[in-house]
């Protein structure tokens, strides 16, 4: 759907983007994870036509960039970029006219994104929600192959933050290829299938988010603590494990049941007084990765 | 073409800005005409001769065809700021809104940008130097005393010549709009600039440092040199009644400089 080969973008002396070379698959939702400042909007404004490269390329559908292809693609970058004193319609209206597609969708649209009430209201009177979820709608209207969004939920509440994120699942469930870029993990983590973490303009890291689990982690701790550590590295599947303040944690293949573990170590005559599975969150991925790269 | 234009006017024709300047714009280029007239009437009506000739007011040719379209052109000339807002704004806006932006990532090219906001420049020129010829042409059966067709056509060219004037303004205006960005500023300077620094260099390099060439290339009046001052002619001063060579190259030059420049300016930046 969109790869980029080895992208660069200076700025004087400062390197934004080093090097980048990525692909999203067709169909993926694609998390851009990144602190503040990484490089994912000037990325993301590169493969748009709004920054130009410094060197390195990038091709959509397989092809060569054109003006053409972005009217195949829907897009937000950093903020809400409308009209202020046009209504929510009007503003529909000319990017239907920009992308010559989508003026029949005007109408399901608004309604998609809770805006049909307030179509003929200014741009200028809607809160931060309304107008995230009209650049949403806008995205949408020429019934693209491919969304961006970019930061979607930066300074909404949380009731706002919600309704973004069951639009974004609802649209990911129409099969479009979607690619969020984002600081917050979980957002990134409810929603995306694939992701890729840039840190001061390097790719440090790309993959599937499912495929990250290779292991799971248990907290586990018993009466007889000393016996517990002794026969913890006889455990199926064991990798590792660390003696934290309260409990032992324990990481082994995932895969590994808890019942599996308790038998185990019942028949040692060793009984748990705690056992719970400790999902690694994309979080404590995040800062691994980042740490690795620090 | 006729897409980016069409753009370009559903963006206007829903900004109240665009109607308020355009209708001061038109205001004032009824108002001139008129009020000059009125100006000349009531001095009639006062007895007063002018210049201690022996004429009445109203009798000053300003309105007499062939005269007429020099006049009304040059007179003109000194209100195009009001039409050169109107990219200023425009365009300005667009920056600020980070609708300039938007359009691009929706599948505009920068360079399709660059065309819907010169053409549509280039429509406003048309539309206002026809509504020029008209207020010319009803202004003149009024009150001029000669109204042979031969006499109302010659010196017409000067309607043409306001309306490439117009245009090469405007181009102006988008240059700097497009260096600042940011609209206040922008009006601000230009009005600053056009009626106070260019008519100062202009005094000290024709007339202290006669250096006619330089004053030449001033980048406000090289857009309308070509339209020569008819005025000194009432004070019996020999004055150009035909557009000038240098003139037209320079208000030619101008479209060329300054629209190459916006096309630069729009293509081959970020648009951040």
């Amino acid at each position: 759907m969109l790869e980029i080969n080895q992208l660069h973008k200076e700025y004087g002396r400062i390197t934004a983007v080093n090097e980048l070379s990525l692909r999203v698959p067709r169909g993926s939702v694609f998390g851009l994870l990144g602190p503040n400042g990484s490089g994912k909007t000037t990325t993301l404004g590169m493969v748009l036509g709004v920054i130009r490269p410094t060197r390195g390329s990038f091709r959509w559908f397989g092809e060569l960039p054109t003006p053409q292809q972005r009217k195949r693609v829907g897009a937000i970058l950093e903020k809400p970029n409308f009209y202020p004193g046009f209504s929510a319609r009007k503003n529909l209206e000319l990017v239907a006219m920009i992308k010559e597609k989508g003026r029949d969708r005007i109408d399901a649209v608004l309604r998609q994104v809770g805006l049909y009430e307030r179509q003929h209201d200014p741009f200028r009177t809607y809160s931060l929600g309304m107008k995230q979820r009209l650049a949403i709608g806008s995205a949408l209207l020429a019934d693209p192959e491919v969304l961006i969004l970019d930061e979607p939920t930066n300074g909404l509440d949380p009731a706002g933050i919600a309704d973004i994120r069951e639009l974004i699942r609802d649209i990911a469930a129409m099969g479009k290829t979607i690619i969020l870029a984002s600081h917050l993990l979980d957002e990134v983590q409810k929603v995306c299938t694939d992701f890729a973490v840039l840190q001061q303009g390097h790719l440090i890291h790309t993959g599937p988010v499912a495929g990250q689990e290779q292991e799971v982690v248990f907290e586990l701790d018993a009466p007889d603590q000393e016996g517990l550590l002794e026969v913890l590295p006889l455990v199926p599947g064991y990798l590792s494990h660390q003696q934290e303040d309260a409990y032992v944690s324990l990481t082994v293949a995932s895969g590994t049941l808890p019942e599996q573990i308790n038998a185990f170590l019942a028949e040692r005559s060793l009984f748990l007084s705690h056992l719970s599975v400790h999902h690694r969150t994309l979080e404590q991925q995040f800062m691994e990765i980042l740490s690795q790269h620090a | 073409m006729l897409r980016l234009l069409r753009i370009e006017w559903f963006k206007l024709r829903h900004s109240r800005y665009f109607w308020a300047l355009f209708g001061l714009f038109v205001l004032v280029l009824l108002g001139l005409p008129l009020g000059v007239r009125g100006f000349l009437v009531y001095l009639t009506s006062q007895g007063e001769s002018i210049l201690r000739l022996d004429i009445s007011a109203v009798e000053i040719p300003l309105y007499d065809f062939v005269d007429i379209w020099q006049n009304q052109a040059w007179i003109y000339t000194l209100f195009s700021l009001f039409l050169g807002f109107i990219p200023v704004i425009s365009v300005g806006n667009e920056y600020s809104y980070g609708t300039i932006r938007q359009n691009v990532i929706d599948g505009l090219s920068p360079s399709d940008l660059f065309w819907s906001k010169v053409l549509f420049m280039l429509v406003l020129a048309l539309v206002v130097t026809f509504i020029t010829g008209l207020i010319g042409l009803v202004t003149g059966y009024l009150w001029s005393p000669v109204t042979e067709w031969s006499f109302v056509v010659q010196n017409m060219k000067f309607l043409p010549a306001y309306g490439l004037h117009l245009l090469a303004f405007q181009l102006l205006c988008l240059v700097v709009v497009l260096l600042i960005k940011r609209t206040g500023i922008v009006m601000a300077l230009l009005t600053f600039y056009i009626y106070g620094v260019e008519f100062i260099a202009q005094g000290i390099l024709r007339f202290k440092l006669e250096w006619e060439l330089a004053a030449k290339f001033l980048p406000g009046r090289a857009t309308h040199m070509l339209i020569p001052n008819p005025f000194p002619k009432y004070i019996l001063q020999e004055t150009i009644t035909t557009i000038p060579l240098d003139g037209l190259l320079l208000a030619i030059g101008s479209v060329i400089l300054y629209g190459g420049l916006a096309y630069m300016l729009l293509t081959r930046r970020d648009l951040n």
